[in-house]
């Protein structure tokens, strides 16, 4: 059993251990970010340090998502992102040991796995991938 | 078992004035020497918990003799005994590994609580 | 006693004694029966080699036993055999080698080998060196080496100067518990007594209680005879402030004991491997506790004109406070400073290895590396420095000559120059390299000044595609170079002609953790440039700018300066300028642009924030200010924005 925050991305429902959690914050001030594209919202000042808002939804492809007032504040282990998501739901234990594999055509979604909730599907976070996308997109602009 | 004290100085009055406070506070006076020469034998021999040297003496100063005791014991428990104006001897004596000092004339209560400090003593 | 504590301090130090052996060996290798050079040799292996056994690491204190025999028995017959040199250097890597281990917390590698091959020819009997157990004074006298130090502990991540934690030598083996509270203790004096031993007793017990993070007077201020009547001390301890001032009472001569209440409680922090350390001059640590003692001052003199409501005096005392916390940010600032010798000192080991490697004549000459620098900066300084170094002898320098890597103060700046005596760039044959390679084309090529010509070695393209030939070898990892220099707020400019040397100019800022910004605003937005990055603000009728769209060009002195929109530049929607239109004079890859901005906002000093990924990946952001409002300003460099900008086909 591992806590685990429960978000969505637009219609899909989203797990994240608690441990990668530092932080959920409500309607932070965004500020402008020279040159920044794309997903790179905007950055926030938590407490004194200055951190990226990505918008997750957009990062995965999930066109047109809603977004949470709130934001998920990774811990510094995660590089400290401020994630976008579309709603958060809840925390609850969920049984990891039930873990599928990512189903087929789901690459581009950032998933780790998958794990039966109550006759929902939730997709494990890959936050590794998410940060692979990250420099892909940010590492090559000049 | 009571603090084992040595009382160095060449006056006979400062001596049992020292004994004396030692011997109400319930010490035990082991030894008393009279100059730096004889404090350093004496201390061999009886190893006290605590010394008290008068810092001028004859034959041998008392900073030389608490040298002669730290060479010996580099633990040993020595507190000088100056008088006032002799602010650079207190500084070798400090500098040469005294653990604190009394300043004559002294006040039973204030060479009591250095004592017990210094030796960790109750 | 737990010497873990003790390790980072001596890794640097340790580093510094192989820099200093490295040093003295090239040294010794010209003068081979230099006796002051040999005994100094000796010395720097016998430090190493207490310390190390101090430590606990047999195996860099075999070796740098090993050494230290050696060299006794060159002291003794005064001079060093020519064979020798090159197998004391490959001791000495070995020992560096031993420390990046330790470093990495790895076991020490082998050192047998070593020793037995190089002791057979010195008829040395490695058993006894093996066996022979290190003396009570060698220990003593490395403790002795390591203890007096009072060192900071900078953490990396943060360049930040609030989050200086002090450590100092903590006598007792009792561990100081996770959360301890440091606060200040003031001790009175008696009139009649004899201060400086009464001062010695009084901190030698307040060494007792816990860390002592600073005193004023400190031991060495009382020895000095400084005269006193308070002992001011910074502590930190578990123990109750009961039995701290009954302790210190009955001390003779101690007539009050107080305390001043610190109010952060500080975590005392695991060392992690991310903490590094810099040595602070005692007397600059006195001069922040003088600053700190005036500063709380001032503090109860506002309360006091607060409380009374005395407007001209509240006036007064904030215009004193801002002059101490001038004053204090201007020392902490100096604490970060580090000597260029720093990392100069492995610069003639590196020179004689090259030379040898190329069969080359070159002398080294250094000047002004005494200089200070931002311990930040020293560290990014490293390679790019080296790597001029090594290039100046390997394409600068022909068959014999000098290279001379100096250090000087330009205002707020830091000149760090290597120039070399060689035979100097050709801009001709640059020029045709640069249109050979598709980098330019033939117009292109000579349209540019010489000046822009010989930048052209730090394109990226020009270095790889070639060869190493005498003129085109010199772009290798220039780019590299460059950009490190750019990310540091420096510039790097290059002079040189046919027959008369190169000289690669390094222009670095002296601190990095404050600097001084412009605020501007584009489109609505705020945004800051270094200061050092502006030449001029210019308002200029924008009557007066010929041209348009990315042709425009305006007139400064004898000058046509170009003119770009900053807005434009960032992508944001262009704001038309009115009659004035607002300039940044700046200079980006050798050249003076204007930068068009729609307003400025002010110039003040910002506290730099590192950025987080993956701010830090984009291109032109050096850092980000916080307002005082909490809002987030960035912080662009021009000079990295335009990187890789073409500037005559790409318009703004």
């Amino acid at each position: 059993m591992a806590l685990t925050l429960i978000f969505t991305l637009a219609e899909e429902v989203y797990g994240l251990e608690i441990g990668a959690v530092q932080e959920i914050i409500e309607d932070p001030s965004l500020h402008y970010v020279p040159l920044a594209k794309g997903v790179l919202t905007g950055a926030i000042n938590f407490h004194g340090q200055v951190l990226a808002v990505i918008d997750l939804p957009a990062l995965l492809g999930f066109v047109g998502a809603g977004h949470d007032h709130r934001h998920v504040v990774l811990t510094p282990e995660f590089r400290s992102l401020v994630l976008m998501v579309s709603g958060i739901e809840k925390i609850i234990e969920l049984d990891l040991s039930g873990l599928q594999p990512t189903p087929a055509n789901t690459e581009s979604k950032a998933i780790r796995g998958v794990v039966d909730l109550d006759d929902m599907m939730v997709n494990l976070l890959d936050t590794d991938e998410v940060f692979n996308r990250l420099e892909n997109i940010y590492a090559g602009i000049k | 078992m009571a603090l084992r004290v040595m009382v160095v100085d060449d006056a006979l009055f400062m001596r049992n004035m020292l004994k004396d406070i030692f011997v109400r506070a319930g010490y035990e006076v082991v030894a008393e020497a009279e100059d730096g020469e004889m404090a350093l034998g004496l201390y061999q021999k009886t190893r006290p918990d605590l010394v008290t040297m008068d810092i001028v003496m004859p034959k041998k100063s008392g900073i030389d003799a608490l040298r002669d005791i730290m060479a010996e014991d580099p633990d040993a428990c020595v507190v000088m005994v100056s008088a006032l104006g002799q602010d650079s001897l207190v500084l070798d004596a400090v500098e040469s590994g005294a653990k604190d000092f009394i300043v004559k004339p002294f006040k039973e209560d204030k060479v009591l609580e250095i004592v017990k400090r210094i030796t960790g003593h109750r | 006693m737990d010497m873990s504590q003790y390790l980072d301090l001596f890794l640097s130090e340790t580093r510094e004694h192989i820099n200093n052996l490295n040093k003295l060996v090239v040294t010794l290798e010209q003068e081979p029966g230099n006796r002051k050079t040999i005994d100094a040799l000796f010395r720097e292996a016998h430090s190493i080699k207490g310390m190390a056994a101090t430590m606990g690491f047999d195996r860099t204190a075999k070796l740098a036993h090993f050494l230290e025999d050696l060299l006794d028995g060159f002291r003794a017959s005064g001079k060093v055999p020519a064979t020798t040199i090159d197998f004391l250097l490959i001791g000495i890597d070995l020992l560096d080698g031993l420390l990046d281990d330790l470093q990495a917390n790895r076991p020490e590698r082998a050192v047998d080998a070593f020793l037995r091959d190089h002791s057979q020819d010195e008829a040395i009997p490695v058993a006894e060196i093996l066996e022979e157990p290190f003396s009570a004074a060698d220990i003593e006298d490395a403790l002795e080496e390591i203890t007096p130090i009072t060192e900071i502990e900078l953490e990396s991540e943060s360049e930040t100067a609030t989050g200086v934690k002090v450590a100092s030598y903590v006598p007792e083996e009792e561990p100081v518990p996770e959360k301890t509270e440091a606060f200040q203790i003031l001790v009175d004096l008696a009139e009649d007594t004899p201060a400086v031993a009464c001062g010695i007793l009084v901190l030698r017990e307040v060494e007792k209680f816990g860390e002592l993070i600073a005193s004023k007077p400190d031991m060495a201020d009382l020895r000095g005879d400084a005269p006193c009547r308070q002992i001011q001390a910074w502590l930190r301890t578990p123990l109750d402030k009961e039995h701290i001032e009954k302790t210190l009472m009955s001390i003779s001569g101690v007539v009050r004991v107080r305390f001043i209440d610190d109010r952060r409680k500080e975590d005392h922090c695991r060392r992690d491997e991310d903490t590094r350390t810099i040595r602070v001059r005692t007397g600059l640590l006195d001069q922040f506790v003088n600053l700190t003692g005036e500063l709380i001052t001032h503090r109860h003199m506002l309360n006091t004109a607060t409380s009374s409501r005395d407007w001209e005096n509240l006036t007064q005392t904030l215009g004193k406070t801002s002059r101490l916390i001038d004053d204090l940010h201007h020392h902490v600032l100096q604490a970060r400073l580090m000597p260029l010798e720093n990392i100069a000192g492995r610069l003639p080991r590196i020179v004689r290895d090259i030379s040898r490697k190329t069969d080359k004549k070159v002398t080294l000459r250094l000047a002004g590396t005494n200089i200070g620098i931002d311990r930040a900066i020293l560290e990014e300084l490293t390679d790019p420095l080296v790597h001029l170094v090594r290039n100046a002898v390997d394409h600068g320098i022909e068959k014999e000559g000098v290279v001379t890597v100096s250090a000087c103060r330009e205002k707020d700046l830091v000149l760090v120059e290597v120039a070399d005596n060689g035979k100097g760039m050709h801009p001709g044959l640059l020029r045709q390299k640069a249109v050979d390679c598709a980098l330019l084309t033939s117009s292109q090529a000579a349209d540019l000044s010489d000046n822009d010509v010989l930048m052209l070695v730090c394109r990226p393209g020009f270095s790889t595609s070639e060869k190493v030939t005498e003129t085109s070898g010199r772009g290798v990892g220039m780019d590299v170079v460059k950009s490190a220099i750019s990310k540091l707020g420096g510039t790097l400019k290059i002079i040189s002609a046919p027959n008369e040397g190169t000289r690669f100019q390094m222009r670095l800022p002296l601190s990095i953790a404050i600097i001084k910004i412009v605020l501007v605003s584009c489109a609505g937005h705020l945004l800051a440039i270094p200061i050092t990055r502006v030449q001029r603000t210019l308002d200029i009728p924008t009557s007066e700018i010929q041209g348009f769209g990315h042709k425009r060009v305006f007139r400064l002195g004898e000058e046509d300066v170009s003119l770009y929109s900053l807005t434009a530049v960032l992508g944001l929607p262009a704001v038309p300028a009115g009659e004035i239109t607002w300039v940044v004079l700046t200079e980006v890859q050798g050249r003076r642009i204007g930068l068009q901005v729609d307003r400025f906002i002010g110039h003040r000093e910002a506290f730099v924030k590192s950025l987080g990924f993956p701010l830090n990946l984009l291109t032109g952001l050096s850092g980000a200010a916080i307002e005082g409002d909490g809002q987030v300003v960035f912080i662009v460099d021009p000079q990295s924005l335009f990187d890789n900008r073409n500037f005559d086909t790409e318009g703004c």
